[in-house]
């Protein structure tokens, strides 16, 4: 009787255990690659960061809900979880042996990991090999710190951070975000940029390395507009602002305030 | 018997094939660049529907300066690609030695030249014409 009840509960924990981890086909580009999707939960995460192609969906849930789907084939290499960093919880997704033992790997902007994250206090997202972010539920901290590594994209119809939205780019990162709300805009540009859009900040600055390419259209409304600009490219800025600053050491930016009232 | 055979030689040689060009794509990656050990610096750029994300093209530099074991790792790497492509130029006028690759299917662009201790790659990938 020991032993069926011993093997009952066995049998229960591996079910358990299971429930957790799903096994799904997924077809790209007509090829048929087995995911594995495993959750988590964190319920005070504030960052996510990571070091391998992801594509990352942040949604309204069940606050601190966090789904990670990868390839199966992936698995032995595959590192995540939620570890301490700055004080504060944070996603980090990375894959073992990438740098010092490079292994071939399934992993590409095609081949992505897929993660799924309901978290209502992010403060920074960060990701160094190709990203694709969708935002779905604009709730984030008050402070937000977007870091492009590599190859970033951001799609989404607003970004509200109530007090500060930083973007730091060293790669190239597209923004198709209509409206970024925050009291002060501060972007720091050392590769490719697109962003159009619209913002109400109070403050904005805008510094754009010599290694900088900008493609930048913003409707602003603010008091503070300081630009520097020692790349490429070009910077426009439509709308109202009351104090306006600019120094451009790049000989191919062009900057447009034209469209601006003082 | 012979049909195994002949069918497992298939096998191999197709493995072989995808092998080869993982290779490349595996050396290509850009958490290995962009670093003062390596004298490289490594672009990459992706452009997707700006309303589902799907990927249309992938392009990306790689330029290699003074480095000899790692242009000798992406020789030997498009050599092994040759058999494999649909179209494959090369020109060598003794300063500049070019060669032009092309796969079909996804259509693969890779571009090799090299001048002097400068090595620079550029690829296009392009999943979807527009």
């Amino acid at each position: 009787m020991k032993k069926i009840l011993l093997a009952c509960a066995m049998i229960m924990a591996t079910v358990v255990a299971q429930a957790q981890t799903v096994v799904e086909d997924r077809v790209i580009d007509g090829e048929s690659i087995r995911y594995v999707t495993e959750r988590l939960s964190c319920e005070d995460l504030t960052a996510l960061l990571a070091f391998v192609h992801v594509d990352v969906t942040l949604y309204e849930g069940k606050e601190g809900a966090i789904e990670i789907s990868y390839p199966l084939a992936e698995r032995p290499y595959i590192n995540y979880g939620v570890e301490n960093y700055e004080g504060k919880k944070a996603l980090i997704i990375g894959r073992n042996g990438y740098v010092n033992i490079p292994k071939k790997t399934l992993l590409s902007e095609k081949v992505p990991i897929y993660v799924r994250v309901s978290a209502s206090q992010l403060k920074r997202i960060s990701g160094h090999m190709d990203t694709m972010l969708r935002i779905e539920s604009d709730k984030f901290a008050d402070d937000l710190v977007l870091q492009n590594g590599l190859v970033m994209a951001v799609v989404t119809e607003s970004i509200t951070a109530l007090n500060s939205l930083t973007i730091r780019n060293h790669g190239t990162m597209t923004c198709h975000v209509k409206e970024w709300n925050t009291a002060n805009v501060e972007v720091y540009n050392n590769g490719y940029l697109y962003m159009h859009g619209a913002t109400t900040a109070k403050s904005i600055a805008f510094v754009s390395a010599k290694e900088g390419i900008n493609d930048v259209c913003l409707d602003v409304d603010c008091d503070v507009l300081n630009v520097v600009s020692q790349g490429k490219g070009v910077l426009r800025y439509r709308g109202k602002a009351n104090d306006v600053n600019v120094s451009a050491r790049g000989k191919h930016c062009t900057i447009y305030t034209s469209e601006l009232n003082w | 018997m012979k049909r195994l055979i002949i069918l497992f030689m298939f096998c191999v040689m197709g493995m072989s094939e995808g092998f080869a060009q993982q290779h490349i794509d595996a050396l290509l990656r850009g958490d290995l660049y962009n670093n003062k050990k390596s004298n490289t610096t490594f672009r990459m750029a992706v452009k997707r529907d700006p309303v589902t994300g799907e990927v249309i093209k992938k392009v990306s530099e790689l330029v290699v300066r003074d480095n000899k074991a790692l242009m000798k790792k992406f020789i030997e790497a498009f050599k092994a690609e040759q058999a494999g492509v649909d179209v494959w130029q090369e020109q060598d006028n003794g300063n500049v030695y070019d060669v032009t690759a092309i796969w079909s299917k996804p259509k693969r662009i890779y571009k090799f030249r090299i001048s002097g201790s400068v090595m620079v790659i550029s690829t296009q990938v392009i999943y979807k014409e527009e």
